[in-house]
């Protein structure tokens, strides 16, 4: 095992070349999408459910019981006393959700060649989850332990606080894994419930990418949930009753870290390749404030600044953060802000060419796995968009133009909700 | 792939090429091709064209403490100054990779040093160039070493709040008595500002020559993407791969950081004994990968401020299991490593050791999916002087040395290799450390 430890033509390239060997392959029956990006190739096979079982489907007081429902499908047991997910991971593959705003998002790999056991493990943990006192008891804890190892981060810390208070006609915005005490209180009849009222076919998504065939087994895979789709739940929440647009919380963590939200638009707005230049326009400079070294690339984590566009939630929304492992995070925060202002002030004189390729490279980046691929196919496809999500984002960018840059600027960036995370005793 | 097109190129450079695997071409878009650059020096690509991206990467076999090692940190330095080093009328490597929005990287390992480039296919072509000529004709100017200093810095300071690494350097220090692997690849900060710019050249000189380089390429890769490697200076053929000296026996020690931490080391097989080198990468994804492992898993859920980490690092001669165990929690679970380390000496049962097989080759198939992933396990094997061994080469050699363990050879190369480890107890306290 190894130890772990020329701008305008090149864009003009990337618009002329395809950016994937095959077009994606896109199909719909009984409300549900299928996408897959065939790899006859490929080692491995990725599908990504998606599901409209996610926080808005949560009233306040059943917060955490997605996360314990999808808990539940993982820790049902499978074959031979094992849950889904030894049985998963004892046949060679991995099984992983997230719950997010709208979404309940599952992600099964594995070999190419033990792939079909795999995929029909799954499905049947599916149509039939285990709500028993034992499966929940284990899935219980390991909810728990999920939020713990997620409270650990400032930046989860302060995009959940933002969240909440962002989401104002939904509950999109409470905290995916709930609290220990609202958990505990949950019973088998809940989960049945939630399960029974939000696991359907309507408006799902399948997204394959890898060495996959028989994409009809896949196309069907969620036949087994009942047809149609469910409603959010109706969210009587009062705006803040607060001029002040701060959030403050303190945390066991070493520099303070200030992480800011504004709207963006969605991946359907026209708006869409703009934010794409500038939320990569703004991690470069927000770098640039806070001189991270720039010589080797820094990974987020390393470099304590950077930008992440969630342009796959309703409403879109766009994080820039920053630790203070360099300075007074506020201060880099401010300059980078009053670039901003800059931008949406006065257009842009010059070519874009280079905040563009930059751009483009940067999307690019963030599909290099299985599961990202998956993962982008499937959130385009559901806005019923072309399924060559590469294509379509750097075609987006490559459209921006400097009055774009300037509108956008002006109409998101404007005043955002920022959460300040302090090191107690500050 | 255009054979046609292939081999004109490589007629016009004077690259001997030797295509592994040409299964795919036209119908998945998938090649393996291995062969010699044009002035020595070896490439290995890895074509997979339904990714977005390329990875290049240059591997060199060298000392990352300099060849008589009296520069700790000199590899790390000059790899960093030659990437930011601007040619005349050019564009230094770092900003060139910055302006595509890629992302450039730079690992150092005490005997390897590797850069590598991770962009969008369309400007691999002017990456690779630029990557090539910044290292097959190196020249550092006093700007990018300030820079590089600085950079090297930041990262010796990530390492010190890093216990995996810091035991993973005192564990290397502790088992190797002298050679590269004596020394921390990546040392205190004031250690760089202390190498002076001609020792620097001269090391890059001598490390950095094209005869000295393993070019490993992957993911979306162009007919003609060869014809940018830069041309390089005459130079004595590739060096060997270097080893270092064993301590007559492995032994114990205590020593300070930053956190609390427990480490231990085993040595264990060479790369060229693939079967044995690959049961003990098994033993590793087993015991004590980080997200899967069973004892690593196990531990940390019964342990609020424990994190496990293991691995076997396949070296040239010797390789090394290494585990590391850090957080307050980590001094309590000493015995509970050292026991199941031992417990695998005895045959796994069948059933067990075959969901554990095949969760293991999922693992490493895992490890190459993306264009760097591919790349880093090219160019890592080739260094090590097994280029075959690599997991993903078109040889299937890891993945068949893989499948063919079984429950009692394993156990029969546990009790060969793993039975005296070196051990690095990590005090959450400045101060020097004791050797016990």
């Amino acid at each position: 095992m190894k130890l772990r430890l020329l701008a305008a033509l090149v864009l003009f390239g990337f618009l002329n070349a395809p950016l994937a060997l095959r077009a994606a392959v896109l199909t719909q029956s009984n409300g549900v999408t299928f996408v897959g990006q065939p790899d006859p190739a490929a080692d491995l096979v990725g599908t990504e459910i998606m599901l409209r079982a996610g926080l808005d489907r949560e009233t306040p007081a059943q917060n955490g019981l997605a996360a314990l429902v999808a808990e539940c499908i993982l820790q049902s047991p499978a074959q031979g006393g094992e849950t889904l997910l030894a049985s998963v991971t004892d046949g060679g593959g991995s099984l992983s959700y997230r719950i997010e705003g709208r979404i309940a998002r599952f992600y099964l790999e594995g070999m190419a060649s033990s792939y079909g056991r795999l995929l029909a493990l799954f499905r049947s943990a599916l149509s039939r989850p285990d709500f028993s006192a034992a499966t929940l008891a284990r899935a219980r804890a390991a909810v728990n332990l999920r939020r713990s190892d997620a409270q650990r981060l400032a930046l989860n810390v302060g995009i959940d606080m933002l969240n909440r208070a962002f989401y104002t006609d939904s509950d999109a915005g409470l905290p995916p894994y709930g609290l220990p005490e609202a958990l505990a209180g949950f019973t088998g009849s809940d989960a049945a419930a939630f399960y029974a009222a939000h696991y359907r076919r309507g408006d799902a998504a399948i997204s394959v990418v890898g060495n996959y065939n028989a994409a009809d087994a896949y196309a069907q895979l969620l036949d087994v949930l009942p047809p149609g789709g469910s409603s959010a739940a109706i969210v009587h929440q009062s705006p803040l009753a607060s001029s002040s647009r701060q959030l403050i919380a303190r945390r066991d963590v070493p520099v303070p870290w200030l992480v800011a939200q504004y709207p963006a638009p969605d991946l359907r707005s026209a708006d869409f390749g703009p934010m794409l230049v500038l939320t990569a326009f703004m991690e470069r400079t927000l770098a640039d404030v806070a001189s991270v070294p720039g010589i080797a690339t820094r990974s987020s984590s390393e470099s304590g600044v950077g930008t992440l566009y969630n342009f796959d939630a309703r409403p879109a929304n766009v994080i820039f953060y920053v630790d203070g492992g360099m300075g007074d995070p506020t201060r880099t925060f401010a300059t980078a802000l009053t670039v901003v202002n800059v931008l949406g002030h006065a257009k842009l004189q010059g070519s874009l060419s280079d905040m563009k390729t930059f751009a483009a490279g940067r999307f690019l980046l963030q599909a290099t796995t299985l599961q990202d691929r998956a993962w982008l196919a499937g959130v385009f496809t559901q806005e019923r968009l072309p399924a060559d999500y590469l294509s379509a984002a750097v075609a987006a960018i490559d459209r921006t133009n400097a009055a774009d840059l300037q509108r956008v600027a002006s109409r998101y960036l404007g005043a955002p909700t920022i959460a300040l995370v302090l090191p107690r005793g500050t | 792939m255009n054979s046609r097109l292939v081999l004109h190129t490589a007629v016009c450079l004077g690259i001997s090429l030797f295509v592994l695997d040409d299964r795919a071409s036209a119908e998945t878009g998938r090649f393996q091709q291995s062969g010699t650059l044009p002035g020595g020096g070896i490439y290995s690509i890895h074509s997979d064209l339904t990714a977005p991206l390329t990875a290049i990467e240059l591997w060199f076999r060298a000392p990352a403490a300099g060849y008589d090692s009296r520069y700790a940190g000199i590899s790390r330095l000059a790899v960093t100054a030659l990437a930011a080093s601007r040619p005349p009328h050019g564009t230094a490597l770092a900003e060139l990779v910055n302006r595509f929005g890629g992302t450039l990287r730079i690992q150092i390992y005490p005997d390897v040093a590797m850069i590598g480039a991770n962009v969008p296919a369309q400007s691999a072509s002017a990456v690779l160039r630029a990557l090539t000529q910044a290292f097959f004709t190196p020249s550092v100017g006093d700007e990018a070493l300030k820079a590089a200093v600085r950079d090297a810095a930041i990262a010796a300071a990530q390492v010190q709040y890093d216990p995996p690494r810091t035991l993973q350097d005192l564990l290397f220090a502790q088992l190797f008595r002298d050679g590269p692997a004596h020394f921390a690849p990546t040392p205190a900060a004031s250690a760089f500002s202390a190498i002076p710019l001609a020792a620097l050249q001269a090391y890059a000189q001598r490390a950095f020559r094209e005869q000295n380089a393993i070019l490993a390429i992957a993911g979306k890769v162009d007919d003609e993407l060869l014809a940018g490697v830069a041309p390089g200076r005459p130079g004595s053929a590739m060096d060997a791969p270097i080893d270092s000296t064993l301590a007559p026996q492995p032994s114990d020690s205590t020593q300070s950081g930053t956190a609390a931490g427990v480490g231990f080391a085993w040595v264990g097989a060479p790369i060229s004994s693939v079967r044995e080198a690959t049961a003990l990468d098994f033993v590793a994804d087993y015991l004590f990968d980080g997200d899967h492992g069973t004892i690593a898993t196990a531990l940390e859920r019964s342990h609020a401020n424990l994190f496990v980490d293991g691995q076997f690092v396949t070296l040239h001669d010797p390789g090394v299991l290494i585990v590391t165990t850090s957080g307050a929690d980590a001094p309590s679970v000493q015995q509970a490593i050292l026991d199941a380390v031992a417990q695998m000496q005895t045959p796994i049962e069948a059933g067990i050791f075959a969901a554990a097989q095949r969760a293991f080759e999922y693992h490493i198939v895992q490890q190459i999916q993306t264009p760097a992933g591919q790349a880093d396990s090219l160019g890592w094997y080739a260094a090590e002087g097994n280029a075959a061994y690599a997991p993903g080469d078109a040889s299937q050699t890891y993945m068949n040395a893989a499948q063919s363990l079984d429950p009692s050879f394993v156990a029969a190369t546990v009790r060969k290799y793993l039975q005296h480890p070196a051990i690095v107890r990590l005090n959450a306290a400045r101060g020097s450390g004791s050797a016990a």
